[in-house]
This record gives structure tokens, C-alpha cells and sequence, in this order.
């Protein structure tokens, strides 16, 4: 798993760093503060998607196969990884 | 990236630490939320289509509607709230555009779509409190019932649906972002919505009718979209 936080590169330090203390997070997290492009890559990440976050996109083998706009569920989560192992 | 999250399934979620805040997970036995989102997306207007009135309480205790507005050319509905870190970095942008447009026919009416039960930070008590300290000029409304976003097709704050009146009905005419750099308004490059306003005050073709922006998603119990 990636975690892409859309903050602003700033607030690396400050909020991005104490949610990633607080919630034990182990996995990368990068930040994507690529503000005047957002009206490019939010339709290159995925044609469905408003740009409302949180969203989701799970990959197998390179290739896209599932797109989640919204908050999900542990159990939701938990189906959708499922579903798309093996 | 670590070796075993990338043989089969590699997860990209995209968040903001400030939205997480108000973050309640809840059950569901709904279906997919692939299907959920599709059908949230295929909702709402498109550019063209006619939008609905409303009457909706603002912080003032009045109910405000479109059909109040007479004498507008047309409406900037803004679906914004009081939490979202995008929401604020556009606060005294909105404002301006309400100045800016106001007297030229074109209003700011605000609207905050949220759930306040999930978010408390967006209940009416707190509206008022953030529009008497910031001077709003616009009407700052709440769909209380959450019935009027859906209808509009609104995923996100903020989130602008430019309005032109043609023959007593109101048209979309631009869906989308204010500009394209919420961080830091000296560095805008591209004003969507005054290009808009501006191209439909002149009688000009809109050239940019859609874009897509970042915002937190609209908080509403029923989806927990």
C-alpha cells in the first residue's frame, strides 16, 4: 500500500508528520502537491473521479482494477483486496 | 515500497490529514462501493442541463432561494463548508468573488452540504460563527436534508456550479474549481470561474466549462460518501 497525502508540501513536518506518528503508519507515505496540474492528473489517475478524497485505486499486475471514491470500510477494504488476490 | 505489497495488489490511497479529522468509520451492508460511486457520479447535472431552485435556511435564519435573487443575470453556488482544508485556503476567494460579481448579476450563494452529526465543525452554530468572522456577504446555507447536493451532482467542497438565467430557467454553466492552485493565490494561473463569469457577462462562449480539483468529500449518512 502507498499513501498519497494531498497536503501541501509544507505540512510535511507538522500535520503530515503527527497523523503518521499517531496512526503507527508504516507504509510510504508521499505527497503529491502538484497544485496547478490537479485538472491533469486527477482524470489520469482516474476518468471517474471528481476529486473528492479520500479515494482509493487498487492495482494488480500494473494494471488498474478498481477505482473508489469515498470513504471505505475495514470490511469493504477487506472485500475489495479479496476480490482482486489471485 | 515494500516487496510483498507489490506482487499482486498495490493499494494507492489518496487523503489530506486535516479532513481525517472528522473521519468515523461506520458499518455498511450497502453494495459495492464501486457501484456506489458510479451511480453518485452518473447523478447531477451536466454543463447545459437546467438546476433546481431551493429554499434552504442561512445563517441569518431566513430561508433563501434562487427565485429571491430578481434582478441576478445569473448564481455562483458554491458548495463549500466550514472543516475542509480546501474549503478554508478559498474562504476569502469566494468573498471576492461575491464582490467582485455581486454588482454585476452574478451572486455567491454558498452552500454547505455536510452532515453536521458527522461533521459538528459544519453544523448551522458554527456557520454563523465562521460568517460573522469572516464577513461574509453571501448567503451561507445549509441542506439540512442533504437533498440538493445530489441533485446537483456535488461530490466535494469546494465545489462551483456557475448558473446563467435563459428564458426563466437557470442553466449550468460551468462545473468545477475556482482556480487551479488552492495553496497560494498569488500563484493562480488559470481563474476558471471569473473566466466564465466573465465570458457570459461579454456574451462569449465559456471556454473552459469542466475542470476537476481536489476537495474533501461531502460527508452524508447515508452513502458515507
Amino acid at each position: 500500500m502507498i499513501l498519497v497525502s494531498l497536503d501541501k508540501a509544507s505540512d510535511l513536518e507538522t500535520s503530515v508528520r503527527k497523523m503518521i506518528d499517531k496512526l503507527n503508519i508504516t507504509t510510504d507515505v508521499y505527497i503529491l502537491d502538484d497544485n496547478k496540474r490537479m485538472n491533469e492528473w486527477i482524470p489520469a489517475i482516474d476518468a471517474e473521479w471528481s476529486g473528492a478524497i479520500p479515494a482509493t485505486v487498487f492495482y494488480k499486475n500494473n494494471k488498474k482494477v478498481l477505482f473508489v471514491e469515498g470513504q471505505m470500510t475495514k470490511e469493504e477494504l477487506k472485500k475489495a483486496i479479496e476480490k482482486h488476490k489471485q | 515500497m515494500k516487496k510483498n505489497n507489490s506482487i499482486f495488489t498495490l493499494i494507492l490511497a489518496l487523503f489530506i490529514t486535516a479532513c481525517n479529522q472528522s473521519h468515523s468509520e461506520t458499518n455498511s451492508t450497502q453494495e459495492s462501493q464501486e457501484n456506489l460511486v458510479i451511480e453518485a457520479q452518473k447523478a447531477g447535472y451536466a454543463v447545459g442541463d437546467e438546476a433546481t431552485d431551493f429554499s434552504l435556511l442561512n445563517i441569518d435564519n431566513k430561508r433563501v432561494s434562487l427565485s429571491d435573487y430578481a434582478d441576478a443575470k445569473g448564481y455562483i453556488v458554491t458548495f463549500t463548508c466550514n472543516h475542509c482544508p480546501y474549503a478554508v485556503a478559498y474562504e476569502s476567494r469566494i468573498m471576492d468573488l461575491d464582490k467582485k460579481y455581486t454588482p454585476l448579476g452574478y451572486p455567491v450563494i454558498a452552500i454547505s452540504p455536510n452532515d453536521p452529526v458527522i461533521v459538528p465543525e459544519d453544523g448551522m452554530e458554527e456557520m454563523k460563527k465562521l460568517a460573522i468572522t469572516k464577513g461574509y456577504t453571501f448567503p451561507y446555507l445549509l441542506d439540512d436534508k442533504q437533498e440538493i447536493y445530489p441533485q446537483y451532482g456535488a461530490t466535494k467542497t469546494p465545489h462551483i456550479f456557475i448558473l446563467n438565467k435563459e428564458k426563466g430557467k437557470n442553466i449550468v454553466k460551468y462545473i468545477g474549481a475556482i482556480d487551479n492552485n488552492y495553496a497560494d493565490k498569488d500563484d493562480v494561473t488559470e481563474r476558471y470561474v471569473e473566466d466564465a463569469v466573465d465570458a457570459l457577462l461579454a456574451g462569449n462562449a465559456i471556454t473552459t466549462t469542466t475542470t476537476k480539483a481536489i476537495g474533501c468529500s461531502i460527508k452524508d449518512k447515508r452513502s458515507k460518501k
